[in-house]
């Protein structure tokens, strides 16, 4: 029984050429010698929350390796942009064996991914054909544009796809994101902005800080925000991480992990509040006069007699005070360890709760956002220097930087949906309304007819409930036409008619911004010719606008490097007023413009000196505990006005645990950012997809470290390798979101798509996606004839 | 997990009986010379035993080479004399295999002088037990815990003589020399052979219980060893004592009993396959109980 | 007393993010299957139900690590083909055209650090990529940290900076072959009990 494997290798061995080959399989040793050109980019980044710098060494033509940020200085005003796992194995994405090259139109059913290559020319006949066919018949309002972050450059985006129905016409809107739809909504119901946030630099002036649900280290929301963080704690700040999950946040940069129960979080949220209220630790004086709708004494006027938060807090009306006892059994938590929070929170100044978006894309992920920001308001942690208003957190003074600046120009149809309703509007668009989050118009007046996808996986992989969304796109009397246009060939790919190779952002011109946080912006210089046959979005859809009539209005003249000095342009006019022009700055090689922020920008000062003169722009001008707008609204079941726990419709609490007992979330892996990356071997490597389940489940299931499982509720199924381990609660099961779907014959997915599990159920106030609160079994997998 | 290391497992068996199976050979002859036994006869027993050992020596080393990342750069291998007994393991092997070539050679074709033939079979024996012993250092790292104990060369050497012992008697059974000689030489071997075993026995039995009760990594390998592997540990003993008990029994029994012949010679062949297959998996499960220091 | 290079590594704030071990792959071309640099996950502890709550004692920690660039590399001393060198500078060297690929020192070396490249069948390792100090710039795994706990330098300047600690967890005790590494151990790494500790990212590894 000599391995096999040892005989069959023999020939190979000894035939073997004198120099390692694992190290020639990498582009820079397939080429000649030549200069290596050393130009500083930044990082694709595709919708993580950084922007990282990148310093590419080209040569030949190929880009041979990704260096970090190697600028001299790196203090907190202005430190370096060090990029993350993903973008430094970018070349294993860059350089993938499977990028699209190539245009190509679907010969199999829709769905099969059987496809055949054909001209630009015709491809780019068939799709301005469709459009104009579609809008003809059935008018703009049937023309979509999805969601898609998967580029992010300004000429490189689905941004570039809105441009040119904008300008054709329009299209069917969308507001609202697949990230943080709850607290995008909430946010404002309490404070009346988005602007919460102190600038980062700030962090440090902390002395406790509450990470509820949040992960910068793994879905790195802002570079360096983990490392800000770091220095807080250097600093002498106490971190505590609340998630069900030990991520490397929670390790790495926490001093204590608390587990919870999924879906809980306002539960513990409003235990500490009863602390609070109880042993009168919170901020009285602060909620005398920057609060409404604290108590029955400061009910806005006319609305003296609904519940007040206090009375739901103390249980005075529905008669169950939430105490950390009640929130014990719910939680998980202990109700000692409850309760040593809400005094820490409270007694501790000044101290952040900062939400991360997971609680939010929830059942009702809206009360977990105006729980944790009446928890900051009533500790008085709004306002001032090392506190946090909690919140989205958008950063003082202005919210931080454009994201994009490529014009798009102004949608001529009116109505927009929720970006998540996508679905309702394809199979029954023309009966949704209000009620249906429909936002501009009364009623849609069509259903969608036409998508022309880009650089999203959105439509089935990203998107809830995947099977579902198969059965959809797959109808050819639904969306009668599709259009994919991106790098590979992506589980929504497979259901394109027509499918158009896009070049990475590496190959053409562009420009991006600090995003979220951060006061810098990066060149993107074009570093190497687009492989193949592949142009950029902004090129396809010039050429497209050129078939539709609208080539010089789409283009204005300009290429893609024009268009890039156009946008530092716009930056010129606004937050860096000194940013050089495209050849100055692409000469010079700095990579990043950066601000330093020596002086970190605190939200609310002015409200919180002066609540009468600086007023918030919320109906009564102060924080909303109540919200008058919410009560108006008269669901109170479902959108309170006061921040309450609501059992979830899919819970451990509810009769569906007796068929699927565990909870299951999806979080953000370093392996992707959403479904970009999931073909990255490295990637694999570091971060293989697998189910995390803790020893005990696994142990009544039977099941081992490593083994195959089973992982299924009445929407799907998937089968992959389980992780057993002790970083996850008990209960709760973690399968990192954004693998590629690939069903096998029985339709079960062999990847890990968390996506064929979850519910295409909308929070009832944001209209948000709620991925996270599905309930599934797990069982040990034995494949049959094994 | 350690399927990698069947190419060892059967390098270092065939290497270690060749090495014993070359002394028990030389040592009968001593016997048998002592015995006053004519020379013709004892040739007529060791020769058409030692035309066995090259092969048997040659199988093994092109095993070993070929598991090597780039076998055709094996004489590299002797590089590191100084430091490496990877590198002394490989010389003597080579020197084993050439002097126990040419003495081969010289007996059969009865070339140069008994003195000349007594040297090169010292020569022979010295590299052979050289070449066990460094085999057994090669093993003992100090990041090895498990592997780093008296138990890796006395379990070598062990193997080594066992192996040697009953090959030698499955050959010389068979020999066309006298039969008092042949049945001297089995009950030689016989004794020898249930000793053997008994040390064997006494070594592994011993070393389980010093790594188990040192604690740490050497109590982890043989912890892990035993928890994958415990059917394979027994079985290895069972079949260890059962094969050379087979091998005494009819040892003694043909000297016993003219007539036994042929049915002690398939018992022979029986017991050596017994013993073969036990020292193999007793290789097995030392690669097994692999468990470094470390990451 | 002369230069020799080492690595400092402060566990108390290493996420575990990997960012080390891809630039490193990035630097040195490295395929699928072979690391000069990983990080190990730690893990032990406990979970139980104690009426409605979950208390756990449950730790983990991350230990970054690459080769040590030992005083005494054992992969050296074993090595039968002298294709393992170590400079005046105390960085360790393997010659992939005098290796024949018998993976010995594999064995030998308590890191992991020395990877067996399938495809050329020769054994590879970290070179602290010399090449870029020579023009005075950091190894890739250091400049691309983003928490900035991973440092390289001299290593007594190291030591006399941070301390002496080296044997965290599961690396080997300091005396097998003298690594030339400083480490600042996690909270976890201090309050954990060796015995009940295990490696929760073997395949990974």
């Amino acid at each position: 029984m000599v391995n096999s494997d040892f005989f069959a290798n023999l020939i190979t061995k000894i035939t073997k050429g004198r120099r390692s080959q694992a190290r020639r399989d990498s582009p820079s040793h397939t080429q000649a010698g030549g200069e290596t050109r050393i130009v500083r980019t930044c990082c694709p980044a595709h919708n993580c929350g950084g922007r990282c710098l990148l310093v590419a060494h080209v040569r030949d033509g190929v880009i041979v390796r990704l260096d970090s940020d190697d600028r001299r200085y790196d203090g907190i005003d202005n430190p370096r942009l060090l990029a993350c796992s993903r973008g430094k194995s970018y070349l294993r994405r860059q350089y993938h064996p499977d990028r699209l090259k190539h245009p190509m139109k679907r010969i199999g059913k829709r769905g099969e991914g059987k496809f055949k290559r054909i001209s630009w020319n015709e491809a780019l006949d068939i799709v301005s054909g469709e459009i104009s066919r579609v809008r003809e018949t059935y008018g703009n309002s049937a023309l979509f544009v999805p969601y898609g972050t998967g580029s992010y450059s300004n000429t490189n985006g689905s941004h570039l796809a809105r441009r040119l129905f904008n300008l054709y016409g329009g299209c069917l809107g969308t507001y609202n994101s697949y990230s943080w739809a709850c607290i995008n909504r909430a946010t404002p119901t309490v404070y009346g902005t988005l602007i919460t946030g102190n600038q980062r630099q700030d962090w440090v002036n902390s002395r406790y800080i509450l990470m509820w649900s949040w992960n910068p280290a793994e879905m790195i929301d802002g570079t360096n925000s983990a490392y800000y963080l770091q220095k807080a704690r250097e600093n002498g700040a106490r971190i505590i991480c609340i998630d069900p999950r030990k991520s490397l946040s929670a390790t790495g940069l926490a001093d204590e992990w608390i587990p919870i129960r999924p879906g809980t979080d306002v539960a513990m949220m409003s235990a500490m509040a009863y602390v609070m209220i109880d042993e009168e630790l919170y901020d009285a004086a602060f909620v005398a006069t920057h609060c409404v709708g604290f108590d029955a004494a400061q009910m806005p006027e006319g609305l003296e007699n609904p519940e007040s938060y206090e009375d739901y807090i103390l249980g005075i009306r529905d008669g169950i005070p939430k105490t950390p006892e009640w929130a014990e059994a719910i939680t998980g938590i202990s109700r000692n360890k409850i309760a040593r929070i809400a005094r820490e929170y409270a007694s501790i100044k000044p101290a952040m709760l900062y939400q991360g978006y997971g609680m939010q894309r929830r059942a009702y992920g809206e009360q977990a956002v105006r729980a944790g920001c009446v928890l900051a308001a009533i500790t008085g942690n709004v306002g001032i220097s090392g506190g946090w208003a909690s919140g989205l957190g958008l950063q003082a003074p202005d919210g931080g930087s454009l994201w994009l600046a490529f014009p798009l120009d102004d949608n001529p149809v009116q109505a927009s949906i929720p970006v998540a309703a996508w679905d309702k509007a394809v199979l029954h668009g023309t009966e949704m309304g209000k009620k249906d989050g429909i936002v501009g118009a009364d009623r849609l007046d069509n259903n969608i007819k036409l998508i022309y996808a880009i650089a999203t996986n959105c439509l089935i992989n990203q998107h809830m409930n995947i099977n579902r969304n198969a059965r959809i796109l797959a109808d050819e009397n639904l969306i009668e036409f599709l259009i994919v246009q991106d790098q590979f060939l992506t589980p929504t790919g497979r259901f394109a008619d027509v499918l158009l190779p896009a070049c990475t952002s590496f190959e053409t011109y562009g420009v991006q911004d600090g995003w979220k946080y951060g006061e810098e912006v990066i060149l993107m210089p074009k570093l190497v010719e687009p492989l193949g046959e592949t142009k950029s979005d902004y090129q396809i859809c010039a050429e497209i606008a050129e078939r539709l009539g609208i080539g010089e209005t789409y283009t204005e003249g300009r290429t893609e490097r024009e268009w890039v000095d156009y946008i530092l342009d716009v930056y010129r006019a606004g937050r860096f007023p000194n940013i050089p022009g495209i050849d100055e700055f692409e000469e010079s090689n700095i990579g990043a413009y950066v601000v330093p922020v020596t002086e970190p920008d605190i939200a609310f000062t002015d409200f919180r000196q002066d609540p009468e003169k600086y007023p918030l722009d919320t109906p009564s001008g102060k924080i909303e505990i109540f919200s008058r707008e919410l009560y108006d609204m008269g669901k109170l079941d479902e959108i309170p006005a006061v921040p309450k726990y609501i059992q979830e419709w899919e819970s451990p609490f509810g009769a569906e645990v007796n068929k699927y007992p565990l909870q299951a979330i999806g979080s953000h892996s370093l392996h992707r950012v959403h479904s970009t990356h999931d073909n990255n071997d490295w990637l694999e490597e570091a971060f293989p997809q697998r189910v995390f389940i803790n020893r005990i489940d696994a142990n009544q299931r039977g099941i081992k470290d490593g083994d195959m499982v089973k992982v299924y509720n009445d929407r799907g199924a998937m089968v992959i390798p389980c992780r057993v381990t002790v970083r996850i609660m008990p209960g709760v099961v973690d399968i990192p979101q954004g693998a590629w779907w690939t069903p096998d014959k029985n339709g079960i997915d062999r990847r890990g798509a968390t996506n064929v599990l979850t519910s295409e159920r909308l929070t009832p106030l944001a209209f948000g996606n709620a991925q996270h609160t599905i309930m599934v079994q797990v069982e040990k997998h034995e494949e049959n004839g094994r | 997990m350690h399927s990698k290391e069947w190419p060892l497992i059967i390098f270092t068996i065939l290497a270690q009986m060749a090495v014993g199976a070359f002394l028990v050979l030389e040592a009968v002859g001593i016997l048998a010379a002592q015995q006053n036994y004519a020379e013709e006869m004892i040739d007529a027993l060791i020769n058409p035993a030692l035309l066995f050992l090259i092969p048997l020596l040659a199988v093994g080393g092109l095993i070993a080479a070929f598991h090597l990342g780039r076998p055709l750069r094996i004489l590299r291998i002797i590089s590191n004399l100084k430091h490496s007994w990877l590198s002394r393991e490989m010389l003597l092997g080579a020197m084993f295999g050439l002097a126990i070539s040419v003495y081969t050679v010289m007996r059969l074709f009865e070339i140069g002088s008994v003195a000349v033939h007594t040297v090169v079979a010292l020569c022979v024996a010295i590299s052979g037990i050289g070449l066990v012993y460094s085999m057994s250092r090669l093993y003992r790292l100090r990041t090895v815990p498990a592997w780093d104990t008296a138990a890796t060369p006395a379990t070598f050497f062990t193997t080594a003589f066992l192996l040697g012992t009953l090959a030698v008697g499955l050959v010389v059974s068979g020999a066309y020399t006298r039969r008092a000689l042949v049945d001297d030489t089995l009950r030689w071997l016989a004794s020898a052979a249930v000793v053997l075993v008994g040390l064997q026995l006494a070594v592994i039995a011993l070393n389980t219980a010093y790594l188990s009760s040192r604690g740490g990594v050497s109590a982890e390998s043989t912890g892990a060893m035993f928890a994958s592997y415990r059917t394979v540990f027994f079985l290895r003993l069972i079949l260890a004592v059962v094969g050379t008990g087979l091998f005494s029994v009819f040892a003694f029994q043909t000297t016993s009993y003219s007539g036994q012949e042929t049915v002690a010679r398939s018992m022979f062949y029986i017991a050596f396959a017994l013993v073969l297959a036990s020292e193999i998996l007793g290789r097995f499960l030392f690669y097994a109980s692999y468990k470094r220091e470390g990451i | 007393m002369s230069k020799r290079y080492g690595f400092y590594v402060n566990l108390a704030s290493c996420t575990g993010c990997k960012a080390c071990q891809i630039a490193c792959k990035d630097k040195n071309n490295l395929g699928v299957g072979v690391l000069w640099r990983r990080v190990v996950e730690v893990n032990g502890g406990e979970w139980l139900k104690d009426g409605n709550a979950w208390l756990d004692n449950t730790f983990t920690y991350f230990v970054s690590s690459a080769c040590m660039h030992c005083e005494q590399p054992i992969c050296k001393e074993v090595c039968p083909t002298q294709a393992i060198t170590q400079r005046d500078d105390g960085i360790v060297l393997i010659d992939s055209d005098k290796c024949v690929g018998c993976r010995y020192c594999e064995w030998a070396c308590p890191y992991k650090a020395v990877q067996f490249d399938e495809a050329a069948g020769v054994m590879t390792k970290c070179n602290l990529c010399y090449d870029y100090l020579d023009i005075g710039k950091s190894p890739a795994c250091v400049s691309a940290c983003q928490m900035r706990v991973l440092e390289f330098g001299d290593i007594n300047e190291l030591r006399s900076r941070h301390g002496n600690l080296d044997d965290v967890y599961p690396l080997p005790e300091r005396s097998l072959t003298e690594p030339s590494v400083v480490l600042r151990p996690h909270r976890d790494a201090i309050r954990m009990n060796g015995e009940f500790a295990h490696i929760g990212n073997q395949e990974e590894i």
